[in-house]
């Protein structure tokens, strides 16, 4: 399974990516919009896990442009919190599932995995 | 309802307004903290589970990984004390503040909004001989406003955001500048209502706002 992250708090994307590589998951990270749409232009990912608060492209955007070029890419959203109006919004742009900061390991895999 | 009473349930609610989105801002500031140190516990905790079982883990990485998680105590530990000292600004309606301070304290409770923009604060700080005698919790809500209204012009790649402080005989200006001419919307800025609880006054050069108050007793 191929994963991209993409999140400008690098610490937690390059460590969740370790993390999911103990686990035997390709994953990269990517630390903003842009950076993360050149990287899945090159590769062909099954999953992205996406921050909805980013400097330049915000995560609503990352996921239209993302859609675009690559309809079948799963998206997850990561947010600082859950208000009720902005999961919808996150859903209209395409995202498939949500998570909340902070999340625990176990929470991201299941949704990977489809568990969830 | 009088307008003397219209006027104070607005400046409550604009006072609460303010509150609310330092407060969101830097909950969510501690929250992305925790959420690293969360990431960085548990790898640790692997690491060192993986090396128990034998498996040699690169040298050094163990300690790298440990020096990270005490940075962001130490980081998170500088958000609460931020939030601590903006929450006592409530306490007194009016007390002797160095313009210094208070300045930096305002560009830190900005600093991540700022960044989601791709913006950069940049603080002249002044001696902390120059005082001024305010309520410290309007006069924090003013200079956000500015800096809110200069970030909102502001454009990534052109500079920084400047914050300065100038002194006059008798007054204290704070400038807020580094958006482009003209670009700063008309009326933005802080409320009225709070530019009069204050006694001061909004000055507008073309490249930034300023906020003029008394140095008062």
């Amino acid at each position: 399974m191929r994963v991209l992250l993409i999140d400008d708090e690098k610490e937690l994307v390059s460590t969740l990516c370790e993390r999911l590589a103990l686990r035997g998951i390709q994953a990269h990270w990517a630390a903003d919009g842009q950076e993360g749409l050149d990287k899945a232009a090159r590769t062909n990912y099954q999953w992205a896990v996406i921050d909805l608060k980013m400097p330049g492209l915000d995560g609503r955007r990352v996921i239209e442009l993302i859609k675009q070029k690559q309809p079948d890419i799963k998206i997850i959203l990561v947010s600082g919190h859950s208000a009720a109006g902005e999961l919808d919004a996150c859903r209209l742009a395409g995202a498939d599932c949500f998570l909340v900061k902070p999340f625990e390991l176990e929470e991201l895999l299941a949704k990977l995995r489809g568990e969830d | 309802m009088s307008n003397a009473h219209a006027d104070w349930q607005l400046l409550c609610r604009q006072g609460l307004e303010f509150f609310g989105r330092v407060t969101a801002n830097l909950s969510h500031e501690m929250k992305n903290c925790l959420a690293i140190m969360n990431e960085q516990t548990y790898l640790l905790k692997e690491l060192l589970e993986m090396e128990a079982q034998g498996r040699r883990q690169e040298p050094g990485r163990i300690q790298d990984l440990a020096g990270k998680i005490i940075e962001r105590i130490q980081e998170t530990d500088r958000v609460i004390k931020r939030l601590n000292t903006f929450a006592h600004s409530a306490d007194e309606e009016s007390r002797v503040l160095e313009a210094g301070q208070l300045l930096e304290l305002v560009a830190q409770l900005y600093r991540r909004l700022a960044a989601l923009k791709g913006l950069e604060l940049e603080l002249e700080t002044p001696p902390a001989s120059l005082t001024l005698t305010a309520n410290p919790f309007f006069l924090e809500a003013a200079l956000f406003a500015c800096l809110d209204a200069v970030c909102q012009a502001g454009e990534p790649g052109r500079g920084p955001i400047r914050l300065w402080v100038e002194e006059g005989s008798d007054e204290v200006r704070f400038w807020v500048g580094g958006a482009q001419p003209g670009e700063l919307e008309p009326g933005s800025g802080p409320a009225p209502g709070i530019l009069q609880v204050l006694g001061a006054r909004l000055e507008s050069r073309e490249d930034a706002l300023g906020l003029e108050l008394p140095r008062g007793s």
